[in-house]
């Protein structure tokens, strides 16, 4: 089972990803956030392994909340979901493993998902 | 081109074209050529035409030209903070300055190579400086309404770039884009509704012509403010309250849209309990008023999110500023203001006749 928190502060962007994510028999969404601040919160509550992460957001920006995220231990894998390329999240070097452009499709986030979890698995196991 | 303000004027805006080199100067000196004709013409006709008064009419045409443009180009890089009125008066001024300067010496050298007396008559110089005088208005005067032209154009065009830009801001279509996406699911007659406001939106910005009603540009803004409801659904609140007639008031295109657009992306999008947008519309007297007032996030730093949408304003004010200008002959004006956490904006013209 891998667990995801989806952040994202529009409320339909929040339904899109739980319709793509319900889909999927082995991943249990454990939270929803609204922004970056209740993101860091969440992280700490809820322990997911993925956070799909929504770039511009009230309260704290998804950067800023990927950089505190990427603190926990183990730090979960944050995918970042975007309207539009940003300079600023191509210069971002935290521990992103991939980024899906709005409006995110099935197949990419499918991809995105396994590449993280494989990820995650092999650093618990490693 | 435009990466400073529309207000400050830039080489390329200045009023008068390139003097300095090449076609403009080489145009100078051929009307100061014909000039000098013109009045060799005037002074003895074709009978007896007097090649030795053209050629000293030419050469003092010449020295007045040359020693004018140096001046122009020179004053330029002083005078490109200036409004446009101020820079052609001091233009004006400094070609008959050179036109003093050079019937001064004409006189002197005239009556000293006739006389050998150092004297000049007073009113010969009076004479050359109102004969350059006369053209030298003339000519300004059409770089001047050229100029005004110029400007009114490239306002209008940045206008409907910016709307575009605006409309299709990649952040504002895939985000609608997105909102659609999960609406074609859950509620189709919302998602059919968002394709029509999106398209009546792009077909607003595209639209080239110089005039709208009021309704128009109404229309298009709560078209615009639905499709921004669905996505910041309860976050975002906005009312209008409309207390006049708006179909028979014409205005340029995209002067509140623009604003509104602003006052949700540094207003209400950043706050997380959101925020609220008021716009009114309702005449004073001979004036039509149109105040937009919205909310400012409640950060721990007022004065950040205030600089924030100040400086995320200031291009479409001065944008606005100078086409509202044009539109309605300078009997309008563009307002804003602080107060109480909130922003307000006001737009205030005269509505033309008929």
């Amino acid at each position: 089972m891998i667990k995801v928190l989806i952040v994202d502060d529009e409320p339909l962007a929040r339904i899109r990803l739980r319709r793509l994510l319900q889909k999927k028999p082995d991943v249990d969404i454990v939270g929803e956030a609204r922004s970056g601040f209740e993101a860091v919160q969440m992280t700490d509550q809820c322990l997911p392994d993925i956070v799909l992460m929504d770039v511009r957001m009230p309260e704290m920006d998804g950067l800023d909340a990927a950089r505190r995220i990427a603190k926990s231990v183990p730090p979960p894998a944050v995918i970042f979901c975007t309207a539009f390329e940003d300079f600023a999240l191509r210069a971002f070097d935290a521990k992103a493993f991939a980024y899906l452009l709005k409006p995110i499709k099935a197949i990419e986030l499918d991809e995105a998902l396994q590449r993280a979890a494989s990820a995650t698995r092999a650093q618990l196991n490693g | 081109m435009s990466d400073s303000g529309a207000n400050q004027t830039q080489i390329g805006d200045y009023f008068i074209p390139d003097l300095c080199r090449g076609q403009g100067l080489l145009g100078i000196f051929v009307i100061g050529v014909l000039s000098a004709l013109l009045m060799a013409l005037l002074h003895n006709g074709i009978g007896d035409f007097d090649f030795l008064w053209l050629g000293k009419i030419t050469l003092l045409i010449f020295w007045i030209a040359l020693l004018s443009v140096i001046f122009l180009c020179r004053a330029q890089p002083y005078l490109l903070h200036l409004t446009l009125p101020r820079i052609a008066l001091i233009n004006y001024l400094l070609v008959l300055l050179a036109a003093a300067l050079c019937a001064v010496t004409a006189e002197y050298w005239n009556n000293y190579s006739r006389t050998g007396v150092w004297r000049a008559d007073p009113f010969s110089i009076l004479n050359i400086v109102l004969i350059t005088a006369i053209p030298a208005g003339v000519l300004l005067r059409l770089y001047y309404f050229q100029q005004l032209l110029h400007q009114q154009q490239k306002a209008g065009l940045e206008a409907r770039l910016v709307a575009l830009q605006a409309a299709i801001r990649p952040h504002f279509l895939f985000n609608s884009m997105n909102s659609l996406a999960t609406l074609i699911r859950i509620d189709a007659d919302k998602a059919e509704k968002t394709i029509e406001n999106l398209c009546d939106l792009f077909r607003y910005a595209l639209k080239g012509s110089a005039s709208v009603t009021l309704q128009e540009e109404v229309d298009a803004c709560q078209g615009y403010l639905e499709i921004e409801k669905l996505r910041l659904d309860e976050r975002l609140e906005y009312s209008w309250d409309i207390k006049v007639e708006l179909s028979n008031i014409s205005v340029p295109p995209l002067i509140l849209q623009p604003l509104i657009e602003n006052a949700v992306f540094h207003g209400v999008q950043p706050a997380i309990q959101g925020g609220s947008i008021y716009i009114t519309i309702y005449s004073s007297g001979d004036w039509l008023c149109i105040d937009l007032v919205n909310s400012l996030p409640e950060t721990t730093n007022h004065t950040a999110a205030r600089s924030e949408m100040t400086s995320g304003h200031q291009l479409a004010l001065d944008n606005l500023r100078c086409r509202l200008d044009v539109y309605f002959n300078g009997r309008a004006k563009l307002q804003e203001t602080v107060f109480k956490n909130h922003y307000h904006t006001r737009i205030l013209f005269k509505p033309l006749e008929g």
